[in-house]
């Protein structure tokens, strides 16, 4: 009986099995593989090399490297600062309340992320709504000119995110024991004291999700920099794209995200790691 | 427990307001009369009309549909039978497969797309709907699997254990129990993930062939040579897609939660 | 030869997950019609064992005989014992008429949709919960939840209805009240019924005979009476019914009863199940019931009385006897004793009763 049970249990997993192997294992070692390969006209060799990790500390690669982290940085620093009031806001809310603002992130979560983007080149182009709207209000002259410039940018960043924070933050917010704020309450703790000491402790899982779930795409969301940025921005993400598409150096694009998803795994582990701690 | 007060609902307001303001401003500009978008020539659906005459957005569409449920299909099928299987199997390394076939979750697309490329070429497989089924496959597996082995936590054992007491054999009380205790983690993992496929662009424009192209291909190479209001209309029509998904969606949970 | 009489045989069965036994040797039956309850604290086994009986669990050793045929192997759709969970383990995806009509649709035998709707109802009918049938699970309370899955176990008529701590969840009133509908029930079915339970006043007033377990095995198994009256060990005498223990010195057996010594005093006890002969000046307790302490000035015992409790028309009185606790129990309102009293008291010739010492120390 139980051994016909294994016998099911290991055919259930085969599948799954098989295809992680081949279709997830086998393109990452063979990234790393490629990572070390010699570059040859548009193809590669075997012969084994480091130059593609050197060429990484190139000072234009380097600078894109660093372009990047500083977007995905502040493109998390602003997710966090408006989504995390917003999503534990939003779930402290009577569940009437709560449900709703949750549906209603849940839409812009299913729609695709670039139609959602079309909307603000209408608004941020020049003599767009943006601008009619402010110099309606007489707040400037002249037109803005917003669209193409590293602050639209960072407001797609933050749109295109922001959602993915909202329901990380809501759902831990939403089991939130609201009593135990009423007993830091009771026991003496002010308003902001009792923020600190238990609501921010106890929904600090759903903020580091939150996080992790900004802080990954946001690294390879290059179409957001090249709609609303105008190309003007080049991140690691275009960087990759343009060696492997256009320059067909496949052994220096698979050094280059050999190097991103470092970077990437490092700043997890190190969320990951506080949480233990916690 | 939870008291409304009113001026707790100014932040969140002001924020969903922001949130549905770009899809508002593409829906009310879909009907502008107007080629451009700074002024408004009256309600017009031509641009409806247009779209539905261009033969490859219609096939990007028709694309983007059969990728989405292919692979959403296959991963379902795939992610629920190992996550069934996963506890009681012997095979060596399970667990570290298991985490394996989560990485795609935590790997930037742009990361995930590039090895794709590579690999594929490397096998020497024809890009296109098959490259990409596979890519889209890969990165949707994790979506279910998650949703399904936490369902998995919190199913009842006992009520599996009851059905075969009562007479049920293994599959019976597999088909009649604990399926369909597990279908709403199916489901809504499905959804995500058809979700997931539906809206993606990067992984896609690495892995398909020059042929094929799926929706968000198409609207991003047509977004960067300048927005037209035929995007416009598209975009409306895809966004009444995705609400209307949801809605069901959420009924279905809406009737699960019911009796769970 | 099986003996047909019995429904069920359990001969010499174990279990043990790991290093753990949690069944040891474990054999006895049950007649067909019986009511009997396994009584047990947590983690003596009693659960395992249905299990076991159910099929859900695999014996180690030893055979599982069903009506005269051995289901030892079978799988657990295969035998014709259904089960009423702890958690009543209702499906909740379906109504309460697709749980109860479950086990007639995946049978074998297809039986009409008008056959299935008679006998859904029936079932229904028989736990009162007609009018429910198109609500699911989670729509009903705790008790209603326990009638459904009482219906659920019984529809397809099995042999042998087993029931794991089925009141356990609900509070006393409705526990009392099923208790009642739950004898009832099992008489009008004609089912035997194999209830499992750590509440001896459950197993007191359903039961035909008790088992008790302790350790993976059946300390007694007598009807209720017996049990109560001639409790083999200490365990046993304070898990059914409160019992004192009564140190004593052994003196001899003169047929069913046995002169000790409690206190100093000679006291004429019961034999009870002790079937072994004890030395002379060996210790030995002595199981008493406290509604047959007598207090009165004319006893030869006395006591400081160190606490007293009244609680539902029942006074306890507890005292101390030379290093003895002992409870007298007494019905109705007595307020002539109050605690730190000296008392005296009598326990009348063959009130007591010897019984084995598995407790360990000098009771």
């Amino acid at each position: 009986m139980t051994r016909k049970n294994q016998r099911t249990a290991t055919l259930a997993v085969l599948p799954m099995y098989l295809f992680s192997l081949v279709f997830v294992a086998g393109p990452l070692v063979y990234m790393l593989v490629l990572s070390f390969m010699t570059r040859d006209g548009f193809g590669f060799t075997n012969a084994f090399t480091l130059e593609n990790y050197r060429s990484i500390f190139n000072e234009v690669y380097f600078a894109t490297f660093l372009e990047s982290l500083k977007l995905a940085g502040i493109s998390t620093a602003a997710v966090i600062l408006f989504g995390y009031p917003f999503g534990l806001g939003a779930a402290l809310l009577p569940d009437r309340y709560a449900h709703f603002f949750r549906t209603a992130q849940m839409i812009p979560y299913f729609v695709n992320s670039l139609l959602r983007l079309c909307g603000w080149i209408i608004i941020f182009r020049a003599n767009g709504l943006l601008d009619k709207a402010l110099m309606a209000l007489g707040i400037t002259e002249e037109p803005l000119k917003f669209l193409y410039t590293y602050p639209a940018v960072v407001v797609g960043m933050i749109y295109v995110l922001l959602p993915f924070m909202f329901l990380s933050v809501y759902q831990v917010a939403e089991k939130l024991d609201l009593t135990l704020v009423e007993a830091a309450r009771d026991l003496g703790a002010g308003k902001i004291r009792a923020f600190l000491t238990v609501t921010l402790p106890l929904t600090l899982p759903g903020l580091k999700t939150g996080i992790i779930l900004t802080f990954i795409p946001s690294m390879g969301l290059f179409f957001i920099a090249s709609i609303l940025g105008g190309n003007k921005v080049v991140l690691i993400g275009s960087l990759i794209e343009e060696q492997l598409m256009r320059a067909h150096n496949q052994p220096f694009a698979a050094a280059l995200s050999v190097a991103l998803m470092l970077l990437t795994g490092v700043v997890c582990g190190l969320l990951m790691k506080k949480k233990r701690g916690a | 427990m939870k008291k409304l007060r009113k001026r707790a609902l100014i932040y969140p307001i002001v924020m969903t307001v922001l949130t549905y303001l770009p899809i508002l401003v593409v829906a009310v500009y879909s009907f502008n009369e107007s080629k451009l978008s700074s002024k408004w020539d009256g309600f017009s659906l031509k641009w409806y009309a247009e779209l539905f005459r261009d033969d490859s957005i219609l096939e990007a569409l028709g694309n983007s549909v059969f990728l989405g449920v292919t692979s959403s299909v296959l991963a379902a099928v795939i992610a629920t039978s190992a996550a069934l299987g996963m506890a009681k199997s012997k095979l060596p390394l399970r667990h570290w497969v298991e985490k394996l076939a989560l990485l795609p979750l935590i790997i930037p697309e742009i990361v995930l797309g590039m090895v794709f490329l590579a690999f594929f070429s490397l096998l020497g497989l024809p890009f296109g709907m098959l490259t990409l089924i596979i890519a889209h496959t890969a990165f949707c597996i994790p979506y279910i699997y998650t949703e399904v082995a936490a369902a998995l936590e919190n199913l009842d054992l006992s009520a599996v254990e009851a059905a075969r007491d009562l007479g049920a054999g293994r599959l019976t009380a597999f088909f009649t129990v604990t399926l369909p205790m597990l279908s709403p983690a199916v489901i809504s993992g499905m959804f995500l993930s058809f979700a997931m496929s539906f809206d993606d662009v990067i992984i896609s424009i690495f892995v398909t062939g020059v042929s094929v192209n799926t929706l968000p291909i198409k609207v991003y190479t047509q977004i960067k040579t300048g927005l037209s209001p035929k995007i416009n209309a598209l975009c409306t029509i895809m966004l009444a897609v995705s609400v209307l998904c949801l809605a069901i969606a959420g009924i279905i949970k809406k009737i699960h939660r019911k009796y769970s | 030869m099986d003996d047909v009489s019995n429904i069920l045989e359990i001969r010499g069965i174990s279990k043990s997950f790991g290093e753990t036994s949690v069944i040891r040797n474990l054999s006895f039956s049950v007649a067909r019609g019986e009511f009997l309850t396994v009584l047990g604290s947590s983690g003596c086994g009693k659960t395992t064992l249905l299990r076991i009986i159910c099929g859900l669990e695999e014996t180690d050793a030893g055979q599982v005989i069903l009506d005269g045929r051995d289901v030892t192997a079978a799988e657990p759709n295969l035998r014709e014992v259904n089960t009423v969970f702890q958690s009543y383990a209702l499906f909740p995806h379906m109504t309460v008429f697709e749980n109860v009509a479950y086990p007639l649709r995946i049978a074998k035998t297809k039986i009409s949709k008008a056959e299935l709707v008679r006998r859904v109802s029936e079932a229904l009918e028989l736990v009162r919960m007609t009018g429910c049938e198109r609500r699911y699970p989670s729509a009903l309370s705790g008790g209603q939840k326990q009638r459904i899955a009482i219906a659920r176990a019984i529809v397809g008529r099995p042999r042998v209805l087993l029931l794991d701590e089925p009141l356990g969840a609900l509070d006393l009133n409705l526990r009392r009240q099923m208790q009642t509908e739950l004898k009832n029930l099992q008489k009008s079915l004609g089912i035997t019924f194999i209830y499992i339970t750590h509440d001896q006043e459950e197993a007191l007033n359903m039961s035909d005979r008790i088992a008790v377990m302790k350790n993976g095995q059946f300390l007694q198994i007598g009807t209720p009476a017996e049990i109560y009256d001639s409790p083999k060990t200490v365990y046993a005498a304070r898990f059914v019914g409160e019992a004192n223990i009564l140190p004593c010195t052994f003196g001899k057996m003169t047929g069913d009863a046995a002169e000790v010594t409690f206190e100093g005093l000679p006291l004429t006890v019961r034999r009870g199940c002790i079937s072994r002969e004890y030395g002379n000046g060996e210790s030995v307790p002595a199981a008493l019931r406290g509604e047959q302490i007598v207090i009165s000035d004319a006893g030869r015992f006395s006591g400081v009385v160190s606490d007293i409790s009244f609680a539902g028309g029942v006074m306890r009185i507890t005292f101390g006897c030379g290093g003895t606790l002992l409870t007298a129990v007494r019905y109705g309102l007595d307020t002539s004793v109050k605690t730190g009293d000296t008392i005296r008291f009598e326990i009348p010739a063959s009130a007591a009763v010897l019984c084995e010492n598995d407790e360990g120390g000098t009771a």
